[in-house]
């Protein structure tokens, strides 16, 4: 048990530290935006690189983000039922939820996403616009990266559960998380 | 037949509580393996790559950022305080600001849950202290805060801009005359309401102050300000709506710095709440993405849509039916599921059927708003009843929201019936 709560803390930095990594690119992305605009009026200049970032790190936000909000378990629910079901049984629907829904679903967008990337790496893919960013394969390669981060972290969310029904914990469930 | 099965089976199984997001991507998988193995899914990660690269979601976690900050920064609390002044006068002048601070914040922070909380922590006990009716109070919190999902810029307007394929610019200019249309209904209510049964909803207090006036102005002015701003933008075409979220996200920032309520913590936590909301939407986007290829190559949209054409009334028949099942699946889904799940499904079919997919877009907004408010399922009650002080009982909230329910279901037929309106 011992172990697993190491391997747990272990992967819980990792997912923890990929969200404040998101959450400083939600600030990046607000000023990269106002400057291309401010850009396009003030000095009727618009560069595209710089406009295809806003994409880029856009989509850094919330493929990273995905592991962090497991981590956070602010991935929205049906509650209705759920909320009133005890611990142990909770634990064991989110056990057998990763196992059969969220590994399997990794899996196969890792598997299928990596050809698109190593092709991408082939042609030495760049963006279709002169000016733009080059080398498509490495945000290609967010994709399978994302997943296999989130496959981690569904482990240790696994882990959490097995913590829950040994030690009787209770998770907590935040309502303000939702929209 | 097997994509309307799929449905089911992921629509059972959300029951039991696991996220909805991979309910419905794992369960798409498993089916779609057991049916054709992994042929079908090869062009998943073209998928997410043109999510990816879809510019116009960029304004999601702006716009969610600019929500949290202005949350953070204690807008509801300012706005309400100094509403409660300026309306305390006349006879169910508390309700009528709490209506008015609720378009203000379904306009800036657009946050349902949060302005619901704000609202039931800070108006309504004042409501109840001066012998408003209970009812009569929780409905109009409740209602208020919905809000959130019509009035733009809300996230609501720019997925469903995104999932039947129209701008998102025009989907607000859409939104704001049904918008308007129900905070007037609303007031108008109060007012009626007020007037016949004065001791449920009395007048408090004298005229305000100048001081009072000149301070509920500094609060409400500047994220007025913001907010014409942003929209006027949009609308007049002088930046795109990522744009405008981004132009919104900073001048954010700079109202908290101006309320003196900023500080690196509320930065912090706002963009952590941030990539958690967003990374919660995207990912029910992706599961939706796997769900729909399964649905799509199973044939369960020529199923749906052969039962959706051939319904009497023609298009009319139509609405009505999608109307009815958007708004049942609004007690148990979030909007962003029935969004990204449903509608598109549903849209495919108006577009068939030659229904405008703006008109459509803002008649299903308009139906989430009432779904959330509706007993026993609506997630603004539940909201609400998360903070009602004692004494209050949930069938008060329950008898209360009713009169605005029928409201709601007015305004819906009113746009029903003259579509024009939202040309305006």
């Amino acid at each position: 048990m011992n172990k697993l709560i190491k391997i747990r803390t272990f992967l819980d930095s990792i997912s923890k530290s990929l969200g404040y990594i998101s959450a400083f690119f939600v600030l990046f992305l607000a000023l990269l935006i106002l400057y291309n605009v401010i850009s396009r009026y003030a000095f009727s200049s618009s560069l595209i690189f710089m406009q295809e970032l806003e994409w880029h790190i856009f989509s850094l936000i919330f493929m990273l983000g995905l592991s962090y909000t497991l981590y956070n378990d602010a991935h929205v629910r049906v509650d209705i039922f759920y909320e009133k079901f005890s611990i142990t049984l909770q634990s064991i629907i989110n056990i057998v939820g990763v196992l059969f829904f969220i590994i399997p679903l990794c899996v196969v967008i890792v598997y299928t996403s990596i050809e698109s990337v190593i092709y991408a790496y082939d042609i030495g893919e760049g963006s279709p616009d002169p000016g733009g960013l080059p080398y498509r394969f490495i945000i290609k390669s967010l994709i399978p990266l994302a997943f296999v981060l989130l496959i981690l972290s569904s482990i240790s969310f696994m882990i959490k559960q097995v913590e829950n029904i040994v030690f009787h914990r209770q998770t907590k469930h935040k309502k303000e998380d939702m929209l | 037949m097997i994509g309307i099965i799929l449905f089911i089976v992921a629509m059972l199984l959300l029951f039991f509580g696991f996220p909805v997001a991979f309910t419905f991507g794992g369960l798409a998988l498993l089916f779609g393996l057991f049916i054709d193995g992994l042929d079908m899914f090869s062009m998943m990660s073209f998928r997410i790559n043109s999510i990816m690269t879809n510019t116009t979601l960029i304004s999601i976690p702006m716009f969610i950022f600019m929500g949290i900050v202005l949350e953070k920064a204690g807008l509801a609390n300012k706005l309400l305080v100094s509403m409660g002044i300026l309306f305390g006068k006349i006879r169910g002048g508390l309700a009528i600001s709490t209506i008015i601070v609720g378009m203000l914040l379904a306009a800036t922070t657009g946050v349902v849950g949060a302005s619901v909380v704000a609202m039931g922590i800070i108006s309504l006990p004042v409501m109840l202290k001066y012998n408003y009716d209970k009812a009569f109070a929780c409905g109009v919190v409740c209602t208020s805060g919905t809000l959130g999902q019509i009035i733009p810029p809300s996230i609501i307007l720019i997925i469903l801009g995104d999932v039947m394929q129209v701008p998102v610019g025009d989907l607000f200019k859409a939104a704001v005359i049904p918008g308007v249309l129900l905070v007037m209904a609303y007031i108008s209510y109060i007012v009626i309401f007020a007037l016949i049964k004065g001791e449920k909803a009395p007048a408090i207090g004298g005229s305000p102050t100048k001081e009072q006036v000149y301070e509920a102005l500094k609060a409400v002015v500047p994220p007025l300000m913001l907010i014409v701003f942003v929209l006027g933008s949009i609308f007049a075409g002088i930046a795109t709506p990522t744009e405008s979220s981004a132009i919104g996200a900073v001048g954010a920032v700079l109202l908290a710095l101006m309320y003196k309520k900023l500080s690196f913590d509320i930065i912090k936590g706002a963009s952590l709440q941030t990539v958690k909301i967003t990374a919660m939407v995207f990912a029910i986007l992706i599961g939706a993405t796997a769900f729909s290829m399964v649905f799509t190559y199973t044939g369960g949209d020529m199923v749906v849509e052969e039962f959706m054409t051939t319904l009497p009334a023609g298009e009319y028949g139509f609405l009505i039916a999608s109307m009815i099942v958007v708004f049942l699946l609004g007690f148990f889904l979030d909007f962003v599921e029935i969004c990204f799940i449903v509608v598109p499904i549903l849209g495919a079919i108006a577009l068939t059927l030659g229904v405008d997919p703006i008109w459509f877009a803002i008649l299903i907004a308009i139906n989430l708003q009432t779904s959330f408010l509706t007993p026993p399922f609506g997630f603004s009650l539940f909201y609400l009843k998360g903070v009602v002080p004692e004494g209050v009982r949930t069938i008060d909230i329950y008898k209360g929201v009713i009169p605005f329910i029928v409201i709601q279901i007015l305004v819906l037929g009113i746009v029903l019936a003259f579509p024009d309106i939202l040309i305006g």
